[in-house]
């Protein structure tokens, strides 16, 4: 219970930090069916909860020594993989809406939306805001098992605040324009992620 | 009263009747007077003096002339230079340099501009916090009160906020104007430049609200270089300063004076691509008399924003980019552009023809009704109330640093020194 009010709590900031992650792919790759978009947005939570459930599970496996884990400079490796995972994922989707280029080209056929989804969901997954920390600093007294629990329940009063994300009406008039804007913001998103957030660390 | 379809294709901007622009002169006049005399004393009297009259010996040429340029291009590229010394003379005077420490950055006491509304605003509805170093409200320029000026010129200006009132696309505009010929042709790039555009809002908004950290401020302002910057100490700060002055170098001066196009707005700008998002809010726009226009393609190389193409013409208007700054209204040869409301393809309200049918049939009374009418009807038309809401617009927002710049100026005249003290 204590973990589902913690989530729910703290929704507004997963709702936040998904933003940027999630509305470009479900721009871009979203369809006009509602369906395909929450199938999407499915497959990002799964990623978020894998990535939730590993850190609860190695809090709990760390037990004390969770503390140490969660010190604010591995604190701060994991948010920049994090960054730098989701850029990587962003840039190459807006990379396959640019014509021309042979490996623009490559990517395009390589393109996999669930696994961009998926990816990016556990790339938003080990952002390591304040109330996710909290959660981990109770995990860690609850065992392997208990901790991975105790995340999945975060994770779910968390996730009801993303649910609107696949509510978002489609433009039919101008899909393709929306289409377009979004895989430029993609690659400008995915650019800053990887490159300032991720590798160079400024934030 | 039910317009018939040929009283609707009236072209949509007719020059309005005497003596309709010389009461509207009067009218701007009086709040000229007041708005920039308004609290000031002494030297700083003296400039709002100045620019008062400034302002309404502009837009009487405006209303007279039934056309916004070049006067509009003259006064908004004047307040744009105008606001640079007042606010750097201010910086240095405050605290002796424009560069701003991490110390200065963290006490969170910077001007709220309004171009940061776009990374702020998802931040300050989400969490009732800034992502910018600013205040929620305080001072003129913190949050709130920017947010007020925008929510009112959406339901005024809209998108011509970017060719009335905002203070570095004056900068652009004027530069724009300066060559002769464009050496540069970009070609009918508006639908990339649209798309570019919004998806840099769509950047700046998403990644403010991911990160809280105002992403466009920290790496993409090119109007850093006129206003304040972090002080170049780090990496971070020097990589920062080369993307400003890049971006300052080639969108907002060389590729203007290039291409005749205002480049940084059209591309860059998240504000402007906000203002364009939003602009059906506001009552105005520019329409085209699609029966009058003869296809010259005119109006489309006088654009700066690249708004104009045959598509747009033959839909009757400009695209969401338009500025409303009306330099295509010049340019056409057949007076086939201008500007128009939202519900109607005329330029003038329907009443205009309720007083000719009035008039029609005859009688003192109803003779008199028509002429009241008229004067009324000419007093409200788009070609004439839109010029005065907005010069209104920029005028409020202008007053204050370019009354102080000219009273400084003054003061270097007369004694050497651009300080200038108390009673700004």
């Amino acid at each position: 219970m204590d973990a589902l009010l913690l989530g729910l709590s703290s929704g507004a900031i997963c709702l936040a930090s998904c933003a940027p992650f999630l509305i470009p792919v479900l721009a871009v790759e979203g369809g006009s069916r509602r369906q395909r978009r929450f199938a999407l947005l499915g497959i990002f939570l799964i990623g978020r909860l894998l990535a939730y459930a590993a850190v609860g599970a190695l809090a709990g496996y760390l037990g004390a020594l969770a503390a140490g884990f969660l010190d604010p400079t591995l604190d701060r490796a994991l948010l920049r993989a994090g960054w730098a995972i989701g850029g990587i994922v962003l840039l190459l989707g807006g990379l396959s809406g640019v014509k021309g280029p042979a490996f623009c080209s490559r990517v395009a056929a390589g393109e996999r939306p669930t696994l961009s989804a998926f990816v990016l969901g556990v790339a938003a997954g080990l952002n390591l805001c304040p109330p996710f920390v909290a959660a981990a600093g109770r995990a860690a007294a609850l065992g392997m098992g208990g901790g991975a629990l105790y995340f999945a329940l975060f994770f779910l009063g968390t996730s009801i605040w993303t649910l609107p994300f696949g509510l978002v009406p489609r433009l039919k008039k101008r899909a393709a324009e929306a289409k377009a804007v979004a895989r430029i913001a993609m690659l400008l998103l995915g650019a800053y992620f990887f490159l300032i957030l991720g590798v160079l660390g400024w934030n | 009263m039910e317009l018939t379809n040929t009283e609707k294709r009236v072209a949509p901007v007719a020059r309005p009747s005497w003596p309709a622009p010389f009461v509207a002169t009067l009218a701007f006049a009086y709040e000229a007077w007041f708005f920039c005399m308004a609290g000031r004393s002494g030297a700083a009297s003296i400039g709002g003096m100045i620019w008062a009259a400034f302002c309404a010996t502009l837009f009487a040429l405006i209303a007279l002339r039934g056309r916004p340029d070049p006067a509009r291009r003259i006064f908004f590229s004047v307040s744009a230079l105008a606001f640079i010394p007042a606010f750097v003379a201010q910086l240095v005077e405050a605290r002796g340099r424009m560069a701003l420490t991490g110390a200065e950055i963290a006490a969170s006491q910077l001007p709220f501009c309004h171009i940061a509304l776009t990374t702020s605003l998802l931040p300050a509805a989400f969490f009732r916090t800034l992502d910018f170093p600013s205040q929620l409200i305080g001072t003129r320029a913190s949050f709130y009160p920017m947010l007020t000026y925008w929510l009112l010129s959406l339901v005024t200006v809209g998108r011509g906020w970017c060719s009335w009132v905002c203070f570095y696309g004056g900068i652009e505009d004027g530069l724009s104007a300066l060559p002769r010929r464009a050496r540069l042709d970009l070609g009918n790039r508006g639908p990339g430049f649209r798309r570019i555009n919004a998806a840099v809002l769509a950047f700046v908004a998403l990644a403010g609200l991911g990160t809280l950290v105002p992403v466009y401020c920290d790496w993409l302002c090119p109007f850093k270089l006129v206003t304040e910057y972090a002080e170049p100490a780090t990496l971070r700060s020097y990589l920062a300063l080369i993307i400003f002055i890049g971006l300052f170098l080639g969108l907002v001066v060389v590729l203007p004076l290039l291409s005749k196009r205002r480049t940084q707005c059209s591309i860059l700008c998240p504000f402007g691509a906000l203002q364009s998002l939003l602009d059906r809010l506001s009552p105005f726009r520019v329409a085209v008399d699609a029966s009058a226009c003869v296809s010259c393609g005119a109006c489309d190389k006088a654009c700066p924003m690249i708004a104009l193409n045959a598509e747009t013409r033959a839909a009757g208007g400009a695209a969401s980019s338009c500025v409303k700054c009306g330099s295509c209204f010049s340019a056409c040869p057949k007076g086939a552009i201008g500007y128009a409301t939202r519900w109607t393809k005329v330029g003038r309200f329907s009443a205009t023809l309720l007083a000719r049918r009035l008039r029609e049939k005859g009688g003192l009374p109803r003779r008199l009704a028509s002429a009241l009418i008229e004067a009324a009807a000419a007093l409200l038309s788009p070609a004439l109330l839109f010029p005065f809401t907005a010069m209104t617009f920029g005028m409020i927002i202008s007053t204050g640093f370019s009354s102080e710049t000219i009273a400084r100026l003054v003061k270097l005249i007369l004694t050497g020194s651009f300080a200038l003290g108390g009673g700004r």
